[in-house]
C-alpha cells in the first residue's frame, strides 16, 4: 500500500485546473458522442488516444475516462429519445426510457438515466478504489511462473467475450496472438514477420490496430449504411413542472433498484470478459422479477431506467480492478487504456502501486471528479445532446475518419503506421463479416507480448520440465482455475445467446 | 451462398492460412534459433498448427452467424480504396491539398445533398483537424 503523502498527492495532482478542464472536455466529448448512434465512447476513445500523447499521463489518461463516463450516460439519451440506443449498454434503457419519453417526460427519463448511472459509476469507483491496491499487492507476490498461468488464466477468461461459436472466436484469439508475434522476438531479439518493413520492428502498433480495428472499420461500415437509413424520429424534449425533473422522492423510490444495478455491474466489471451490455439487462431482469410497484415495466416504469443505467455505468470503474490490479484488460475500453498509459511509457499492472502510486490515486481522484462532472455537464447539456442527435452523417464521419488519419499518423510518427490502421479495419471487416469476434481477437494481441515473455520466463524456470509445476501450487491453481472459467464462460454464454 | 458454405469456405480458408504459415511465411520471415526453451518460431507455430486445426474443425462443423451484405461490403471496399488513395496523395501531395478531396468523395457516397452541410463536410472536417492539430497541439500533418 502506498504512503499517504503519495496518496494525497496524487488526488492533490487530479484537482488541477488543468487535469479538471480535460476531464471535463473528455465527459461532456463522451456524452456528446455517446448520444450519436453509431459513434460511442470506444471509437472516440480509439479516435482520442494518439492525441494523448502531448499531454501528462494523468491528463491523459482522465481526459479518455471522462469519454468513456460521460459515453456510458450519453448513449442513454437517444435510447430515450429515438428509440435507439447509443451505445450497445444503453440497448435495455430504451425497455422502459422509450415509453416514458413518448408519455411526454422525455426530460424526467434522460435525467433518471444520468442519475442512475452516476450513481453506479460512483459505487463502482469506490470498490475500485478499496480493492485494486490489496490486488495489484496480491499479483507482486507472484513470480514468472505464477505470472504464466495468470496470462494463461487471462486468456481463459476470453472465452466470456467469445459469442455463438466457440471454434470462431479460438481462430479470432489465436489470431490475435499470431499478430502479437510480429517484430523482435522477446527472449532473442531476432525480428519476425517484418517484411522487410523496419517499422515492424517494435511489434504491429497496438494504437494503429485498435483504431482500424475499432474506428475505422465501424466508420466504413456507418459511411455505406448511410444512403438507406433515413431520419429517426425524435420526441422533442418537453413536458410541463413535474415531468421536467426527477424528484427526491423519486430518486428515493428507486434507490433499490440503483443499489441492485450497482452492485451487478461492479461484480460483472471485475470479471474480465463480460461487459455492461449483459449487466444492464441482467440488472433490469433482475429488478423486474423482485419488484411489482408503479407503472408496468416496459410501460415507462422510472426503476427499469434506473436499474440498465446503474448497472451499465457501474461496469466501468470495477473493469479496471483487473487492469490496475493484475494488468489484464476486463474490456475493450480497459484495453484502449493499456494503450494510453503506452504511449506514455507506463506498463499497466500491479507494479503501478509501487513505481507509479501518484498517477493511479491521481486517476482516482480524476474519475470521482470526472462522475461529479457527468452530472453537472449531463444536466446542464441535454438539450445540446438532444440537438447533437440529429447531426448529419455528412459531417460526423469525414470528420471522424481524418481524425483516425491524423491520429495515428501523429501517434506512429509515419504514414506507415496509417496504412497498418488501414489494413487492419478491412481486417476487421471481414472478421465481422464473417462472425469472428474482433474483440477476442484485439484482446488476444494485448495480451500476446505478456504472454510470450511470461512463458519464456517461466520455462527457464521450470527448466522445460512441466512436472517442476507441482512445485508451484498457486500456478497449479490459477491454471485450474482457467480451464473451470474458460468452461464455465464457454458453456454460460451458450445458455445466454440460447435464451 | 448459405451460412453453411459460408462458414465450410471460411473454415477451409483459416486452414490454409495456417498451412501457409506453416510451409512458407515461419520459415522465409522467421529467423530461426535453435537454442532456448521458447525459440522465436515456437509460438508462430503453435498458432498456425492451431489454425489449420480450428479452421478445417470449422469446415467439418460448420456454425455461428454470417452477416454479408453484398450492397455495404462494395460500399465498404469502395471507401477503403478510396482511403488507400488518400494515404498515398496525403504523402505526396500532403493534408491540406488531399483531405478535403478525401472527404469530398466520402460526403459523395454518403449522398448529403444539403450544400451546407456537404460544404460543412468537405471543408470544415480538415479545417478542425488543420486547428487542433496544427494550431492547438503544433504538430506536423502529413
Amino acid at each position: 500500500m502506498p504512503e499517504l503523502s503519495v496518496i494525497l498527492a496524487g488526488l492533490g495532482d487530479a484537482f488541477t485546473l488543468v487535469n479538471l478542464a480535460f476531464v471535463a472536455i473528455g465527459v461532456a466529448a463522451g456524452q456528446m458522442v455517446g448520444a450519436i448512434p453509431g459513434i460511442g465512447p470506444i471509437m472516440a476513445m480509439a479516435i482520442a488516444i494518439p492525441f494523448t500523447f502531448v499531454l501528462d499521463p494523468l491528463v491523459a489518461i482522465s481526459f479518455l475516462v471522462g469519454i468513456n463516463k460521460g459515453g456510458l450516460f450519453g448513449g442513454a439519451i437517444p435510447a430515450v429519445l429515438i428509440n435507439t440506443p447509443g451505445t450497445p449498454d444503453a440497448a435495455a434503457t430504451t425497455l422502459d426510457g422509450y415509453p416514458l419519453a413518448k408519455s411526454g417526460k422525455p426530460l424526467k427519463a434522460t435525467k433518471m438515466a444520468l442519475y442512475a448511472s452516476v450513481t453506479g459509476d460512483t459505487v463502482s469507483d469506490i470498490v475500485l478504489i478499496t480493492c485494486a491496491a490489496p490486488l495489484a499487492g496480491l499479483a507482486l507476490k507472484m513470480g514468472p511462473v505464477e505470472i504464466c498461468a495468470l496470462m494463461i488464466f487471462a486468456f481463459s477468461i476470453i472465452a466470456g467475450l467469445i459469442g455463438p461459436s466457440l471454434v470462431k472466436g479460438l481462430i479470432a484469439a489465436v489470431l490475435g496472438l499470431l499478430l502479437a508475434t510480429v517484430g523482435l522476438d522477446p527472449e532473442q531479439g531476432t525480428p519476425r514477420f517484418y517484411f522487410g518493413y523496419f517499422q515492424l520492428y517494435d511489434g504491429a502498433n497496438l494504437v494503429a490496430v485498435a483504431v482500424g480495428m475499432l474506428a475505422v472499420a465501424e466508420i466504413f461500415r456507418r459511411i455505406a449504411n448511410a444512403r438507406r437509413q433515413g431520419p429517426q424520429p425524435t420526441v422533442p424534449l418537453g413536458g410541463e413542472g413535474a415531468d421536467r425533473r426527477v424528484s427526491w422522492s423519486e430518486y428515493w423510490w428507486c434507490r433499490g433498484a440503483m443499489a441492485r444495478g450497482a452492485a451487478i455491474g461492479t461484480i460483472l466489471g471485475a470479471l474480465p470478459g463480460i461487459g455492461s451490455t449483459a449487466a444492464a439487462f441482467m440488472s433490469y431482469a433482475a429488478t423486474k422479477k423482485t419488484d411489482n410497484g408503479g407503472v408496468p415495466y416496459g410501460q415507462g416504469n422510472l426503476r427499469g431506467i434506473a436499474a440498465t443505467e446503474s448497472a451499465n455505468s457501474a461496469v466501468m470503474g470495477a473493469n479496471l480492478i483487473p487492469l490496475l490490479g493484475i494488468g489484464i484488460p476486463g474490456s475493450i475500453g480497459a484495453a484502449l487504456l493499456i494503450s494510453a498509459f503506452k504511449i506514455h511509457g507506463i506498463q499497466p499492472g500491479p507494479l503501478l502501486f509501487q513505481t507509479q502510486a501518484r498517477l493511479i490515486y491521481g486517476l482516482f481522484g480524476a474519475m470521482l471528479m470526472a462522475n461529479l462532472l457527468n452530472l453537472l455537464i449531463g444536466q446542464v447539456s441535454l438539450r445540446f445532446w438532444a440537438f447533437v442527435i440529429r447531426a448529419p452523417e455528412s459531417v460526423i464521419f469525414p470528420v471522424a475518419l481524418l481524425f483516425c488519419f491524423v491520429g495515428v499518423y501523429l501517434s506512429t510518427g509515419g504514414l506507415f503506421g496509417v496504412g497498418l490502421m488501414l489494413v487492419m479495419a478491412a481486417l476487421a471487416y471481414v472478421m465481422t463479416s464473417l462472425g469472428f469476434p474482433v474483440i477476442v481477437f484485439i484482446i488476444a494481441f494485448f495480451l500476446g507480448e505478456g504472454f510470450e515473455r511470461s512463458l519464456g520466463q517461466a520455462l527457464v524456470f521450470l527448466d522445460g520440465d512441466p512436472l517442476a509445476l507441482l512445485d508451484y501450487p498457486v500456478a497449479m491453481g490459477l491454471l485450474a482455475l482457467a480451464v473451470v472459467v474458460a468452461v464455465l464462460l464457454v458453456r454460460g454464454g451458450r445458455e445466454k445467446l440460447g435464451e | 451462398m448459405s451460412e453453411r458454405a459460408v462458414n465450410r469456405l471460411s473454415g477451409l480458408g483459416v486452414a490454409v492460412f495456417g498451412l501457409l504459415l506453416m510451409v512458407w511465411l515461419i520459415p522465409v520471415h522467421v529467423e530461426e534459433a535453435s537454442y532456448g526453451w521458447l525459440r522465436p518460431q515456437t509460438l508462430p507455430q503453435i498458432c498456425a498448427v492451431a489454425l489449420i486445426g480450428l479452421g478445417l474443425w470449422l469446415a467439418a462443423r460448420p456454425g455461428g452467424t454470417v452477416e454479408i451484405d453484398g450492397a455495404e461490403a462494395a460500399l465498404c471496399a469502395l471507401v477503403a480504396v478510396l482511403s488507400a488513395c488518400a494515404l498515398w496523395a496525403m504523402g505526396r501531395f500532403g493534408f491540406l491539398v488531399t483531405a478535403p478531396a478525401y472527404a469530398a468523395l466520402l460526403v459523395a457516397i454518403i449522398g448529403e445533398r444539403r450544400w451546407y452541410w456537404a460544404l460543412a463536410g468537405i471543408f470544415g472536417a480538415p479545417a478542425i483537424i488543420w486547428l487542433v492539430v496544427r494550431v492547438l497541439l503544433e504538430r506536423p500533418l502529413p
